[in-house]
Formats: structure tokens, sequence, C-alpha cells
């Protein structure tokens, strides 16, 4: 098949058998690949109730369709799993080149389930798959863990590894791979409790093309469609935090001092305006993308001389910035640096910095509890905090289970503070002053995301794709909305391409740039039904779980405390806006008010055997 | 002459460079055929590596391929004839800037596309640039290589 590896790959690193089978046509037709393949193969796999530190869960790999073709911007893996943060379905995307390198080795998608008996790692070399004991890459940090491997199976091998916060089962630990991250929803976790310490890949069979004239016409077309767009300079230029001021100063929702405001004060030296001229090297890019948001943030001075991070995108400057009250930018770079070398999500870690900030000034810990004073804005502490937490070291150790977990030990009211959906902790947008956001967090499948739906760009500027004259401010008819954008966002997670090009690639542009790459025809209408599909069994998978309704409320943040200042000032959501916003959307889906699929509905989806 | 200089400052390491051309080369992509390779190193080091055509070498290639397989063009293009090539791998060893691959048993260099390169076309970061040689930025660039 052209265009696909053509490969499904299962490995049990309990005992390192390996199994392949052919990717059926009718998967394709029904499931595209990369998200699609994930969360019907992790439905499969994963019996019901498992633990997901158990060797009977699986991390599912898949790079998406267009992944390794040439298409710019399109590069991107999938990894999916059972979170051991949310206890949900969890899937997170990264960049890097490893996806493309799987498609050139010919596979789709690889299941690894089981837990090897020593530290080890995963090697495929074209068809010749391994598992290898390698007790001295454990304990290394990411980057020392892709050159050893590089040194030791060649140059030209891709290595996407874990740090010591996954080794440590630190709840929200992720995966690295060229100083990329599948950061979220713990899978760096579950590849630590199967003591898989890296995934290694060289393929050399590359991958056929359907059309290679019309593929190449399509690269130059796409080429000069993004060179030439307004975007194209302040993209590249400073990278995702571009609209940093812009989320502050005109739409007041930038989540400051643990979601308590959402206009950050001292934002001026966060802003990439202000530190991509003094601090970028040079952009850093994502396999095939030629519009890389990537800087190479580098310190030559001063206390974190030496940091080098590929960053800091605009979730981190949140995270470690206005979330934490902290306006010290290399600060940030250097939690950033610290999370890529030793695998944590920079978000959940950011937020769980912030949420401890709180309990201090709260007085709920203590200077006793932490080891030391922690006010918000301390910027000296988050570096410390993050060695704490993925080393488990005193308060690190409670900080490594995530604000939802931390709260239920602390107790004394902690759980008030703690600003989480399904355990997860939320990215940098304040949803009381952009509702239909608010309904994406209480509906992602992994807990509080922004990119399940990526229904921020709608909110925030009115209009996006087939929606205008959207009002943030207002609950009303959010349930239709929300559901088209994470189908549309689904078929961007199962094509593989980068979420940051969706201004350029709408929906109706896939069907002729699929033709020409695989030579399977889509039209629009069926892809967006695959990603409804898809986001079904994303459904049916928490609800075999046992994740309700009640799961998926917001906290009592964003429906009992407005929005104090800026111009998003004395907003919030209620409790009566979150139930109407949740029955609609479970309407919108065709679901019960449980937010059950229908039987109705799953046989108009095809997959009436999966209930 | 003109030849493909690296700019390893300016480039981002997307690589798109290496897909197209074993794209308009071969019609699949595949990296590991393609006449130009960004070789990693840790964050930081994003090296195009890709022919030079003679300038900065000796034409190591094409006395060490047995079979007579290498020869410059009359603009003075090294060209690998695929015919010829069995794939021993003399050339790959020879070549002082590593700048030949080998894959599915055949060695892989530049060609220039015939003075239009479609690498250089797709990089949009300066990474790469289609410009009279110099030999000294030359060697200066792949030092690391050469060096170790």
């Amino acid at each position: 098949m052209d265009g696909y590896g053509g490969k499904i790959l299962r490995i049990n690193v309990s005992t390192g058998e390996t199994e392949t089978e052919k990717v059926a046509e009718e998967m394709i037709k029904k499931y595209l690949g990369g998200d699609g393949f994930a969360v019907k193969l992790l439905y499969e796999t994963v019996p019901k109730g498992t633990d997901p530190f158990a060797p009977e869960n699986a991390v599912i790999m898949t790079p998406g369709v267009l992944t390794g073709s040439p298409l710019p911007t399109a590069g991107k893996v999938l990894f999916c799993t059972k979170s051991p943060l949310t206890g949900t379905i969890s899937e997170s995307v990264m960049g890097g080149s490893i996806g493309a390198e799987l498609k050139y080795a010919g596979y789709d998608a690889v299941v690894i389930t089981g837990r090897a008996e020593e530290p080890s790692y995963i090697f495929i070399d074209d068809g010749d798959v391994k598992v290898v004991v390698c007790k001295d890459v454990w304990r290394k940090n990411t980057r020392e863990a892709e050159e050893l491997l590089k040194s030791r199976l060649g140059d030209d091998v891709k290595v996407a590894s874990i740090g010591i916060g996954g080794e440590n089962l630190v709840r929200y630990a992720g995966i690295d791979s060229e100083e990329r991250q599948s950061g979220r929803g713990g899978l760096g976790a579950v590849f630590g409790s199967k003591k898989i310490k890296a995934i290694a890949i060289r393929g050399t069979k590359g991958l056929d093309i359907h059309d290679p004239v019309k593929a190449m016409d399509l690269v130059k077309k796409w080429q000069k469609v993004m060179v030439t767009s307004g975007a194209f300079k302040d993209d590249t230029k400073y990278g995702t935090g571009e609209f940093l001021e812009w989320m502050n100063a005109e739409r007041g929702t930038f989540p400051t001092r643990n979601f308590q405001e959402g206009v950050f004060k001292e934002r001026e030296k966060i802003n990439p305006y202000y530190w991509a001229p003094k601090y970028s090297e040079k952009n850093k890019g994502c396999y095939t993308c030629i519009k890389p948001c990537g800087k190479l943030f580098t310190i030559k001075e001063g206390p974190y001389a030496g940091t080098k991070v590929d960053g800091i995108e605009y979730e981190t400057l949140y995270s470690f910035g206005s979330a934490c009250g902290n306006s010290d930018v290399e600060a940030i770079a250097k939690a950033n640096e610290l999370c890529d070398l030793y695998g944590l999500d920079t978000i959940s870690t950011g937020v769980t910095i912030g949420f401890a900030m709180e309990l201090y000034e709260r007085g709920i810990l203590s200077e006793v509890d932490i080891g030391f004073e922690l006010p918000f804005g301390k910027a000296e502490a988050i570096p410390q905090l993050v060695e704490m937490i993925a080393h488990r070291r005193r308060i690190g150790d409670l900080m490594a289970e995530g604000v939802k977990r931390m709260a239920e030990k602390i107790g004394k009211g902690a759980e008030r503070y703690a600003v989480h959906v399904k355990g997860m902790e939320p990215p940098a947008y304040d949803v009381r002053g952009i509702k239909g956001m608010a309904l994406a967090f209480m509906t992602s499948p992994r807990g509080a995301c922004h990119l399940r739906s990526g229904a921020y760009a709608l909110e925030l500027t009115g209009k996006f794709w087939k929606f205008s004259g959207v009002d943030r401010f207002s609950a009303d008819n959010k349930g239709y909305e929300i559901k088209e954008m994470e189908d549309f966002m689904t078929v961007y997670d199962s094509l593989g391409v980068c979420k940051f090009s969706r201004g350029f690639f709408l929906i109706q542009e896939f069907p002729e740039i699929l033709e020409a790459m695989t030579g399977v025809k889509f039209t629009e209408g069926e892809l967006l039904e695959i990603g409804e599909r898809v986001n079904n069994i994303k459904r049916l998978f928490n609800a075999r779980e046992g994740i309700t309704r009640k799961d998926c409320l917001l906290p009592p943040r964003i429906t009992e405390d407005p929005i104090p200042e800026g111009v998003s000032k004395g907003s919030y959501v209620t409790v009566e806006e979150m139930n109407e916003m949740l029955d609609d959307y479970f309407r919108a889906r065709g679901w019960d008010k449980e937010g059950i699929p229908t039987k109705q509905k799953l046989e108009d989806l095809e997959i009436e055997d999966m209930a | 002459m003109k030849i493909i200089m690296a700019y390893p400052e300016r480039c981002a390491g997307c690589r798109e460079c290496q897909v197209v051309c074993s794209l308009t080369h071969t019609g699949t992509v595949n990296p590991h055929k393609s006449g130009i390779n960004i070789v990693r190193r840790g964050v930081d080091i994003d090296l195009p590596v890709v022919c030079v055509h003679g300038n900065g070498c000796n034409f190591e290639c094409i006395s060490a391929c047995p079979e007579n397989a290498i020869s410059k063009n009359e603009e003075g293009v090294v060209i690998i004839d695929h015919q010829k090539c069995t794939g021993c791998g003399e050339c790959v060893e020879a070549c002082p800037y590593h700048a030949i691959q080998m894959a599915g048993g055949l060695a892989y260099s530049c060609d220039l596309c015939g003075g239009a390169p479609e690498c250089v076309r797709v990089c949009t970061q300066g990474g790469i640039r289609y410009v009279e040689a110099d030999v000294e930025r030359v060697k200066a660039v792949y030092r690391t290589i050469t060096e170790g």
C-alpha cells in the first residue's frame, strides 16, 4: 500500500516475542491511521480495569498516514496508553523524525505490552526486532540515552527515550526524541513500569509514494502558501509563544498564579518578542517542517549558563512562568531543559509547582513540608522542584503524583485549589473566559486538554473553519462546535500533520493530498466520519473504565471564582452553564445523558461490535 | 563552480531536503537514498552533509571505486552510475566528508539536479545554498566530521 508502512508490529517485552500482521484495507477505510489506529488497537489490547503500570497495559506508537511523506509539516507520531495520571485513554503527539523512520521500516503501528525483567530497549532494525537488555543506559538522561544508543547502533538510528522521571514512575513523565516530546498523560511512566528505556529505529525500506510527480507539485504548492503567508515570519521568529501578549492584553485569558488571574502583569520578559532575539541561536524544526517554531534557546552566563533547550513553547512559558507567577525566563528555560532531560511534561510539572505555591501562600503547605519558602514568583525554586519531582525527593515524591492525588493526600481543603479535569493539569487557557474551551476541557478523553479540540482558535478569534460569530463568553451552542472540532483534530492526529499548520490545511485539502501520497480516495465527509468514529471508541474505552459524567466536571476555581481583572473580568463558568454545555455536547454526539454512546450511534458508525 | 554549501548555523534540521532529494531521484521517499544528509549532534548541531564536487576534496570516491562507476561530467559534477555500482562501499569509506550514503546495495550522492537543486529550493532557513564553492568554508564547516 503506497504511503503506508503496511504492517502492525506487536512486541511483548516480557518474552521478547514479536508478531506482525498486514494492515487490512478495511482498517484504513475505517480508521485512516495514526490516532485512529492507536485508539482501535488500545481498545482491543488493554483489558478492562488494567492497572496502568501492569504488564497488560499497552503503549501504541503510530505515525500518521502522511508522516514520512514529503508534505511539509507532516511528521508527527502519536503514543497512546491507559494513563497512570487520569486512568483514561490518553494520546500524546510528538514531532522529531522517529515516526517517519518507523514508516520507513515498514510499520504503521507498534503495540508494546509486557514488562521486561531488566532495563531494556527495543530495537526495530527494519524487519529485525529485538528487546535488548541495557542496564548501562538506565538512569541516563534523554540526551545521553540517545547519544549512547546511536554510538552503539549507528548514527542513522532514531531514538525515543524516557528519562529518570519515567523510570521513577512520575505520573506525568513523557517520552523524548530529538528534543521533542510526547509529554502529556504519563507515557514515560508506563514505559518505566515496563522497564523499557528507549525505542531505537532504523528504517531503510523507505516509503512508496502513489504519484511522485503530483507529490512534488504539492510540496511546492504548500511551500509557497506557507512562506508567503502572513503567519510565516512570526511563527518562525517567535514560535508558539507569539500570541502571549495578545492572550493577556486582548483576551485576559492567560492563566496566572495557579489559575487565580487571567492576566500576568510581569509578562514582558517571558514574551518571545523579548527573549527570542536575545537567547535564540537558531530555529529548530521537526521532520519536514519548513516552518520551524522551535528555537535553540541558549544561556551563556549567570546561574543557568550552559542551558540549551529547543523551546520555549507557549505552554511552558505559562506553566513555569505565569502559573508560578515567575517572570524569570532563564529559570523557565532551565526548568524546561530539565524536564526534557528527565522526561517530564512541562505543563503538568509547572502547574503542580504553581499549585504548591498557592498551598504555601494559603498556609496549607508549610516551609517545613516543602523544605524552603515557596511563594509565587520564587524563580530559583522552580528548577529545584523539577529536580525533586524527577528524583521523587522529599515533597517531590508527593508532587510527582499530580495535583489531584497531591490534594487528596494533603487534605486540609487543598482540593479547593487543585485545578484539573480527570486528574490532568490544564494548559494555558483560562477557560473561565473561553467557555467553549471549558467544555473542551470536560470532554477531552485525557482530561483538561487544548489539543483534542483545538477550539481555542475559534473561541478566541470568533471564527475558524466553518464556524463564525463565536462568542467566547456564551455557553450556548457549544456542544456541536466542540464535537466537530474534536472530530477535525482527530483527523489531524490520524494524518500526522502538525496542528500548528491547521490554519493552512483545512480538512478539504486532504482528499487531494491523500490520493497523491497513498492512492486511497477519501471525501472530506468520510474523513470527519472517521474522526467521529475514533472519538466514540475513546469514549467507549473510558466508559469501560468507569469514567462517568461526574468525572468530566470542572474544578471549583473555574465554576466559583470569577476572573478578577483584565478584559475578561467577571467571567466564569456557572455550574448551570457547565451542565448545560455537557448535555448539549452529549446530544450533539448522539450519546445518552451519562455520555454513553447509544446503540444507534455505534451502528451508524459501524462499530456496534465494540460496545 | 556552484555547489551546495552548508550553513549549519541556519539549518533547523527538518530534513525536507533529504526527503525531496530521494523523491525526485528515486520516486520514493527514503532519506537513506538521498544525496544530502543532515547530521544531528545533541540539541545544537544540525549539519547538512553533501558532496562538494572536488571543492575541498581530491575526488577520493572516483579513485576508490573499483567499478569505475563514479565520474566527473563536463561541468565537473560527480555522478554515480547505478548501472555499474555494485554497492561495495569503497566510495563511502573514501569520502572525507561522509557525503555518500549506501542503501539497498547502491551508493547515493548529490548530482546537483542538473543545476537546479530541489533540496535548496525547499529550504526556507538558508541552511543550504546553491552558490560558488568556497573551499575554506567547506573545510571549516566539515571539520566536525573530518576530526570525528
